[in-house]
């Protein structure tokens, strides 16, 4: 790259790759965190965990945008999100997409999860890989717990007092600690707040920093190898395909595949905000966490283990009002 | 805490699916009792769950994984003693990914037509129990008719793909070939 002669490859390139090989140059992009990648690794299950990043980032535009009009109080969550409804343009649009790769971004966040323990990537020299991954996983269930409540509508509300109940099944002194961190003790006002702070900056500063760990480990070790036997990749020869442009615009195809997804899905089956939170409201339904919470939930309702000591149904059930012709919400 | 402390619990070198029997038959428990575990929550909201039901599902979940893993590792047994044997003696010719990648897709279709046919079956049972109690209805006798059709699909493709497996001996092929021929006769 370095040893380029004038006239020489100059006149084969177009504006875009002249402009990228300009930048490489001068950052040693393609050395470092653009190196080529194996051939075996294009195929859509390899990235999982980038379209798991491709959501976050998509997230966090959705996500900004809503923050310039969204307040974290109980007098005014329910009534600034429903004027991002009605009000701002393409806003409930908006809401569904921000909801609906909330929910992608979880599954393919376990969908990478699953991958990787059939393949056994977690074993040497992966293994903290494997682990910085697992936190990963937790804190992206963590930005589902947080960023349900912030709506403050009778079913976010809800689920997120069922979810705070399950906190109670971990060991002492955790629950108490836990619970102390994200409600606080000044009621509905600290419980908005802290959940909105741990949304939007906590959570989202301690993904990146992991995610910079793990992209850091991945160049280190490269990209896992195939069950099939494959050879592990040194860094060229002829096996590897150069990440631009080959990695780069096949990346580029599944996240606009991807987003395209989001966007029709949002489009078809676009969301319809629930009545606001009083407890009045919350005694109409039985609430239940979210989808990707629920098989905690229900392994905590079987009879063994609320004998056991975890939360009965009662505490799990939103202020005891679990009866049994009350609609579910989710 | 076991999944995130897995590297230290699973000291396997191979990463094989076909030598890690184990740990692929408690993955597979694993994934299907958490969709499990969620669609009933999601179809049973705030009922709480007795100790018998949970034993039931949660058990009969798992050993419908178990048998079907074993399945699969009973059925694809070749593969494992090809690769053994790779190793064993080094062949000059470099193994054939495409015979592999048809054995894994074999496989995975079967296991998915296992789970296919057994959720027919859960779902035939289930609607003729629910019309026995509460009597017929139209919505139960369309379940009932898309599970028994998903069954009967479910046999034709498990009876095509145990066509083309063989067993690795031939045994199936000829006998249906026998039949064939005498048939045509």
């Amino acid at each position: 790259m370095g040893d380029k002669t004038p006239g020489t490859g100059r006149r084969d390139r177009g504006l875009l790759e002249t402009v990228v090989l300009w930048f490489d140059e001068r950052m040693g992009l393609s050395n470092q965190l653009l190196r080529p990648a194996p051939r075996y690794s294009i195929n859509p299950f390899y990235w999982l965990g980038a379209l798991a990043v491709v959501a976050f980032v998509i997230q966090g535009v959705t996500g900004s945008i809503m923050l310039l009009y969204y307040v974290p109080s109980p007098t005014l969550a329910y009534a600034s999100t429903l004027y991002i409804f009605q009000n701002v343009s393409y806003g409930q649009f908006l809401q569904t997409v921000h909801l609906y790769t909330a929910y992608a971004m979880i599954m393919l966040a376990f969908m990478h999860m699953m991958r990787g323990y059939f393949v056994s990537v977690h074993q040497k020299p992966r293994e903290i890989m494997w682990i910085t991954g697992m936190l990963m996983g937790f804190v992206t269930l963590g930005f589902g717990f947080t960023g349900y409540l912030l709506p403050w509508t009778v079913v976010s509300k809800s689920a997120t007092d069922v979810g705070i109940g399950m906190i109670d099944v971990l060991p002492p002194p955790l629950p108490k600690m836990i619970t102390f961190l994200v409600v606080g003790t000044g009621g509905d006002a600290a419980e908005l707040l802290r959940f909105f702070d741990l949304h939007v900056v906590v959570l989202p500063a301690v993904l990146l920093v992991l995610l910079g760990v793990k992209m850091y480990m991945m160049e280190t070790h490269g990209i896992s190898e195939p069950v099939t036997g494959g050879t592990p990749d040194p860094k060229g020869g002829g096996r590897t395909i150069p990440f631009f442009p080959d990695v780069s615009f096949y990346l580029l195809e599944l996240a606009a595949l991807f987003g395209a997804a989001m966007l029709l899905v949002s489009v078809v089956f676009p969301l319809t905000l629930p009545p606001e939170y009083t407890p009045a409201a919350a005694g109409q339904y039985v609430a239940q966490p979210d989808w990707y919470f629920l098989w905690i939930y229900q392994i905590l309702k079987i009879s063994y283990f609320e004998q056991a000591g975890g939360p009965g149904r009662a505490e799990l059930c939103h202020a005891s009002l679990c009866g049994p012709g009350a609609p579910a919400i989710h | 805490m076991a999944l995130v402390l897995l590297p230290f619990i699973d000291r396997g070198k191979t990463k094989r699916i076909a030598k890690r029997p184990l740990y692929t038959t408690l993955g597979m428990i694993f994934t299907a009792e958490v969709v499990v575990l969620a669609v009933w929550g999601h179809m049973t909201p705030g009922a709480p769950i007795t100790n018998l039901e949970a034993l039931l599902v949660l058990g009969g979940t798992a050993l419908l994984m178990s048998l079907i893993s074993f399945s699969a590792y009973t059925l694809l047994p070749a593969r494992a003693g090809r690769s053994g044997a790779q190793q064993s003696a080094p062949s000059v010719e470099p193994a054939s990914t495409g015979v592999h990648a048809a054995s894994a897709w074999t496989s995975a279709v079967f296991v998915g037509v296992l789970a296919a046919g057994a959720l027919s079956i859960g779902g035939s049972i289930n609607s003729i129990v629910v019309m026995g109690v509460a009597g017929i209805s139209a919505p139960e006798v369309g379940t009932l008719a898309v599970s028994l059709a998903g069954l009967s699909l479910s046999v034709l493709v498990a009876t095509l793909l145990l066509y083309r497996l063989d067993f690795g001996r031939g045994r199936i092929k000829r006998r249906v070939r026998a039949f064939e021929v005498g048939w045509r006769e």
